[in-house]
């Protein structure tokens, strides 16, 4: 049987599970474990590629000579 | 140890994690959650690279191989012989006879042998075979591309609107996919087509991925081709930009006129439009 509720010392369950202190919920958080990204991560130029984190790390291959430097994003933490 | 806080307009919870009290939920956090999804087929077309010139020529000596060559040939070598010399030492001796008062004379002679070596120049015909490096001609063809950066920005779908018809406004985008080369273009340096990356199963993906790249001799990259979805909230879409740039390079490579560099994709996307806010 599903339990609407449930609150012990140790664990807090609500709507038969979909709620609970058990788990770690994602959420907004300013010192993120990762990132959502939204738009693009990477741009290719002269031939070369440069992909940016959304921590603002950047990788780009040599030859790359655009200026495309930033992501949108939103850091997510899960603990 | 977990926590229950219920107050006004907000519900947390906490679970203890270690030594910390850390935060399970939290209504006070932005939450993710899907707020719309699409699914959506769709075609992504790279053109052929600019072509800047061509010209054939022969490199009389392209590379080096290694070839047996055998002929017949007179050599002389000074060879130190050794052989046993017989010879004769006869001499002629005449004694006078006073009995008969003359001269009576005979041969003496001796038999004799001598060990006797010397350098002597001996020559023979031989059939002599030596490995050679040979020059090995090549006919190229040698193209050179132009250098190009195109860009080409397609509407894949609307974004997710509330009751009121307003649309959403979206934190993150997360895609499932599936996809294949339908089109797939020609790399002249090694004689094949462009190293794809696009997996054959269902793969996820944000922000942008790769879909081809080459690279010149020396490793550096000369060409990539990317897709990126970009969200477009004043018109309510949902664009993929679809980009190649390459560089000018020369490729020598047997070239015909008929191979391109164009490359086409197919997909399938499973759009799903994310936000930490209700």
């Amino acid at each position: 049987m599903s339990v609407t509720i449930s609150i012990t010392p140790t664990r807090f369950i609500a709507s038969a599970g979909k709620l609970d202190s058990n788990k770690r919920y994602i959420h907004k958080n300013t010192n993120p474990d990762f990132y959502f990204v939204i738009g693009p991560d990477m741009d290719c130029n002269g031939g070369g590629l440069r992909y940016v984190y959304a921590d603002g790390t950047i990788i780009e291959d040599s030859t790359y000579n655009g200026t495309f430097s930033s992501v949108n994003s939103v850091g997510v933490k899960g603990l | 140890m977990s926590g229950f806080t219920a107050s006004n307009s907000r519900i947390s919870i906490t679970e203890t994690v270690g030594s910390n009290e850390e935060s399970a939920f939290d209504t006070e956090n932005d939450m993710p959650h899907i707020v719309g999804t699409a699914d959506q087929n769709f075609n992504v077309q790279f053109g052929h690279f600019p072509q800047a010139g061509a010209y054939w020529f022969t490199d009389s000596c392209s590379y080096y191989e290694t070839e047996t060559q055998c002929s017949w040939e007179y050599i002389c070598n000074y060879e130190y012989v050794c052989e046993t010399v017989y010879y004769y030492n006869c001499e002629y001796n005449c004694s006078y006879d006073y009995y008969y008062g003359d001269y009576e004379c005979s041969y003496d002679c001796t038999f004799d042998s001598q060990y006797e070596c010397s350098n002597e120049l001996v020559c023979n015909n031989e059939y002599v075979c030596e490995d050679v490096e040979v020059c090995v001609s090549e006919d190229f063809d040698q193209i050179q591309y132009q250098s190009s950066n195109t860009e080409n920005t397609q509407n894949i779908c609307d974004l997710p609107t509330d009751e009121d018809g307003n649309i959403i406004d979206i934190d993150f985008v997360v895609i499932k996919a599936t996809g294949s080369r339908t089109l797939a273009g020609t790399d002249l340096r090694i004689s094949n087509n462009f190293l794809t990356t696009i997996p054959s199963k269902t793969f996820s993906f944000q922000g942008s991925m790769m879909l081809e790249s080459s690279l010149q001799d020396n490793g550096d990259s000369w060409m990539k081709r990317i897709i990126s979805v970009v969200i477009d909230n004043t018109a309510g879409k949902l664009k993929l930009r679809s980009k190649q740039t390459s560089d000018v390079r020369n490729t020598f490579q047997f070239w015909t006129s008929t191979q391109s560099t164009a490359s086409n994709y197919s997909f399938n996307f499973k759009i799903f439009f994310g936000r930490f806010k209700s």
